[in-house]
């Protein structure tokens, strides 16, 4: 009984029309914060005293970080959501998640090794955190192959999901492994997020564009959610209604 | 009353003790000596993956030197390379045969521990796979300019290290078991999840080189097959039985 | 206010340029891709739904031996 508000709010109908409503709330509010942000990062914020302006890619950088990140734990969570309860719209938020995951994890390595190029003199090196971000970018392809190895949505959903949990369990072991391997090395790791004193003219553009970000990815989210819910109702009679208009 | 009374005991019985019907555990192991009969019937498929492992380390002293001092300092990557990919080759298979012939579904139907008959398989894999690698990397590690003395290390840390493979190997083996030519796929999902494995296992073999400690490393090695002995079976029997619904 | 005292020293960047905008315009167009890829999937699940619709409603008109749609 306390849960049948629960399977309305996880219902295809309910969340097709929440999505829908959702993305506007979402996305323009991301809209002016990014746009906050970049104002407050690229103009008003100070030069740093080492890295001049060149610091400002992590404006873009650190919050696509962020994102790759989140967006692979909400991915495996939600997919973990989807084998327990059989939940479809869990699995409809999984398969929505995963290319906006694997796109921002690709920005992070870009513009990773932008910065990188005129802190370590080049476009590549083997750092810890950019390291476990290729791993983890092979980690979002690998999952999407599988996906699209099943013809059957129903069977991609479970059997991706069972590979985003192994996938959760496993990214922090890579992610510590890598941090060990590269402090035996030496490896050069001038990035800036470890550094606790930021002046707040810089750490508030920062702190703007990650909420900015996470928004973004819950208004881009919502959209694909729509989609995903659609493509899992094969014969349901409210999809008649919905894409009426 | 009566009749259920006296129902009720028999029904474990029949479940686990009867002559008729061997307990989930005599079934692995029926299943394990299966699979190795089987596997020395066919000697290919178990020389295939040592020779493979064979040619990938001679590439090396061709492509790069022939120097043995040059060839011990990349020894413990070219090797642990090697074995990653060699442990790759017969992964396909593993479970598909069994698969196909509804073997698995016949088990899984049964009502005993199909993770059990799973666990089986994937313990025949690495004695037929994992273990002759172990036993050749001393041999390939000597071609390599290794010291002698170092060549305990160097089995020690592939043979812990290719527990965790043969683990990880059959989690990709069982999530692509419906789909067709799953060759790049697998490779795609389980070498990100193995880069730990190489890791730490590239790093024994280096400090047993240098003449210094490698219990750490060994120990950390340890610790992930432990971890995959406790939570890969369940991620892939989660995946067996979605492949074969 | 600002940490630049002309326009073409915001453009320049302190002289990382170079990289700064290029980062820049790789993270936006990431997330313009991103509004596109997901518009695209919204569009064709639509198209997708409506063309199972018609199909549905053409066996319903066609002829008594319709099955139960679940």
């Amino acid at each position: 009984m306390a849960w049948t508000w629960f399977h309305r709010l996880a219902s295809p109908p309910h969340i097709y029309r929440t999505a829908g409503r959702l993305t506007p709330w979402l996305a323009w509010p991301a809209a002016l914060l990014i746009v906050a942000g970049l104002i407050g990062g690229l103009y008003l914020a100070p030069p740093d005293y080492q890295q001049g302006d060149g610091y400002r890619i992590m404006y873009v950088h650190a919050p696509s970080a962020w994102l790759s990140l989140m967006v692979y734990t909400i991915m495996a969570v939600a997919g973990g959501i989807g084998l327990i309860w059989r939940m479809k719209v869990a699995h409809a938020v999984a398969a929505a998640s995963a290319p906006i995951g694997a796109s921002f994890t690709l920005a992070t390595l870009v513009t990773g090794s932008l910065w990188g190029k005129p802190m370590w003199g080049t476009y590549w090196a083997w750092d810890p955190r950019l390291t476990s971000e290729l791993i983890l970018f092979f980690m979002y392809l690998g999952y999407m192959g599988l996906r699209a190895a099943f013809e059957d949505v129903q069977r991609a959903d479970r059997i991706s999901a069972v590979l985003a949990v192994v996938g959760l369990v496993d990214v922090p072991i890579v992610h510590y492994s890598v941090v060990w391997w590269n402090s035996l090395h030496q490896g050069p790791s001038v990035m800036y997020l470890g550094k606790p004193t930021m002046p707040p003219s810089m750490l508030v553009p920062l702190l703007i564009m990650f909420l900015g970000f996470t928004l973004f990815f819950g208004a881009v989210l919502m959209m694909r959610l729509r989609g995903e819910v659609l493509l899992r109702e094969r014969t349901a009679t409210w999809v008649r209604e919905a894409i009426r208009t | 009353m009566n009749e259920i009374a006296a129902q009720a005991p028999t029904e474990p019985l029949l479940m686990s003790q009867s002559r008729h019907a061997p307990s989930s555990l005599a079934v692995a192991r029926l299943m394990l000596l299966r699979d190795l009969k089987l596997a020395s019937r066919k000697a290919s498929q178990l020389v295939q993956p040592l020779a493979f492992f064979a040619i990938v380390i001679t590439l090396f002293p061709l492509a790069v030197t022939p120097e043995l001092p040059k060839l011990r300092h990349i020894a413990p990557g070219v090797v642990w390379a090697a074995a990653l990919l060699s442990s790759l080759l017969a992964l396909e298979f593993l479970f598909r045969d069994d698969a196909q012939d509804g073997t698995l579904e016949q088990y899984a139907l049964s009502g005993r521990s199909l993770t059990g008959l799973l666990v089986a398989k994937t313990a025949a894999h690495w004695l037929l796979t994992g273990l002759p690698l172990a036993l050749m990397a001393p041999l390939a590690g000597a071609a390599l300019g290794i010291p002698n003395a170092a060549l305990p290390g160097v089995l020690a840390s592939v043979t812990v290290g290719t527990v965790t493979l043969s683990l990880i190997g059959a989690v990709g083996a069982a999530l692509t078991l419906g789909v067709r030519r799953a060759g790049a796929l697998l490779s795609l999902l389980t070498l990100p999840l193995e880069i730990p494995v190489l890791i730490f296992g590239a790093r024994a073999m280096k400090l047993a080189i240098a003449a210094q400690p490698y219990g750490a490393p060994l120990t950390l090695l340890a610790g992930l097959a432990v971890l995959g002995v406790t939570l890969a079976p369940l991620a892939v029997s989660a995946a067996v039985r979605i492949n074969l619904e | 206010m600002s940490s630049f005292h002309s326009f073409y020293g915001f453009l320049d960047m302190g002289g990382y340029a170079p990289f700064v905008w290029p980062a820049y315009a790789v993270t936006f167009t990431v997330m313009g891709l991103n509004i596109y890829w997901a518009k695209r999937l919204l569009r064709r699940a639509r198209q997708a739904a409506r063309r199972r619709i018609a199909v549905q409603e053409e066996t319903h008109l066609a002829g008594p031996t319709e099955e139960p749609s679940v």
